[in-house]
């Protein structure tokens, strides 16, 4: 997870991890694409702020996917959902979700990307 | 003093609701952290619930204060109220409502499709929060003898009771910035917005467009 507010990080690791994942923490999208790029830890989702220091979600996504084409991303911002739905590219294993979310609502997002496989 | 120019408000909003999901959003998990880790009962769940609910007004509101400062005429274009009315009835998520369409399958009109949904969805998604679990939201379409065309929400709201369309508009408690939004969007449009208390029985808002 790449998130820049720490209390806000902090709190989303615990309910995914409280829900049985694993999950690498991130202050920013340039942390998060290093620990892509070390190769030492599998990903298969990454949950990321558009807007951060350093390296915003987007291009995250855009590096990152130049080296694991099939990682499923999921991109999240304070901003209203039509926005984030303009600034999200239309690709493959690529959602958004608007801030404040709910678990719920969180939580079915993650495992529809990690289920849309093909 | 020169007067905010929109774009700078409309960029002093928007700044503003980013601003303030992020703390927003940090409340809401930790909440949701609590009640998954202490599984509480009673009292204490209530009061985890009714503080996610709040949550959820203060986000509608920052919501609804950017959409009211972006709205904008557009370009009218040839729009299916059908279609219109079947995506307004999707966007109502959440809601306990059962929400009926009524109206002609076909029917066309000349108006800008974006503004009209804005009141749709503000006049609907209140409909539909209003009416009781287990009752009906309504949204029918149709023309007047004239061929102006109307779109009519109902809600089964048994608190209606008389007053003015503005003080409904503007004091509704805990109705955010809806309402009036919905009353901006209409008189944008070049519309005609309408209400009507039933006593016991609701609400009912009509649309009338004057174009198309």
């Amino acid at each position: 997870m790449a998130e820049d507010t720490p209390e806000l990080r902090r709190t989303v690791v615990r309910i995914l991890e409280t829900l049985g994942y694993r999950v690498l923490e991130a202050r920013d999208g340039q942390e998060a694409l290093d620990i892509l790029m070390d190769g030492r830890e599998r990903v298969d989702l990454v949950l990321a702020d558009l807007v951060m220091p350093r390296l915003g979600g987007t291009e995250l996504l855009e590096r990152a996917r130049k080296h694991c084409p099939d990682l499923a991303f999921l991109l999240t911002s304070g901003h209203p959902e039509a926005d984030i739905a303009r600034a999200v590219p239309n690709q493959h294993r690529v959602g958004s979700i608007a801030k404040p979310y709910r678990l719920e609502a969180l939580a079915s997002r993650i495992r529809e990307l990690l289920d849309k496989r093909i | 003093m020169e007067p905010f120019p929109r774009w700078e408000l409309q960029d002093v909003v928007s700044r503003l609701g980013h601003q303030l999901r992020n703390p927003l959003a940090t409340i809401q998990s930790g909440i949701e952290l609590a009640q998954l880790l202490a599984r509480p009962e009673g009292e204490a769940a209530d009061c985890l619930a009714g503080a996610l609910l709040e949550v959820a007004r203060i986000d509608r509101i920052l919501g609804d204060l950017q959409r009211l400062v972006r709205l904008a005429p557009g370009e009218p274009t040839r729009a299916a109220i059908p279609a219109l009315a079947e995506l307004a009835a999707a966007r109502c998520t959440g809601c306990h409502a059962e929400i009926r369409l009524e109206g002609p399958e076909e029917m066309d009109i000349e108006t800008d499709a974006e503004l009209l949904g804005v009141a749709l969805d503000e006049l609907l998604g209140r409909a539909a929060a209003v009416t009781p679990p287990g009752e009906a939201a309504s949204l029918r379409w149709g023309r007047e003898d004239a061929g102006a065309a109307w779109i009519e929400v109902a809600d089964g709201d048994r608190s209606a009771g008389p007053g003015s369309l503005r003080e409904l508009l503007t004091t509704w408690p805990g109705s955010g910035l809806g309402p009036y939004l919905a009353e901006r969007a209409c008189a944008l449009l070049g519309a005609r917005l309408e209400w009507e208390a039933l006593p016991a029985r609701g609400h009912r808002f009509r649309i009338v467009l004057l174009r198309g």
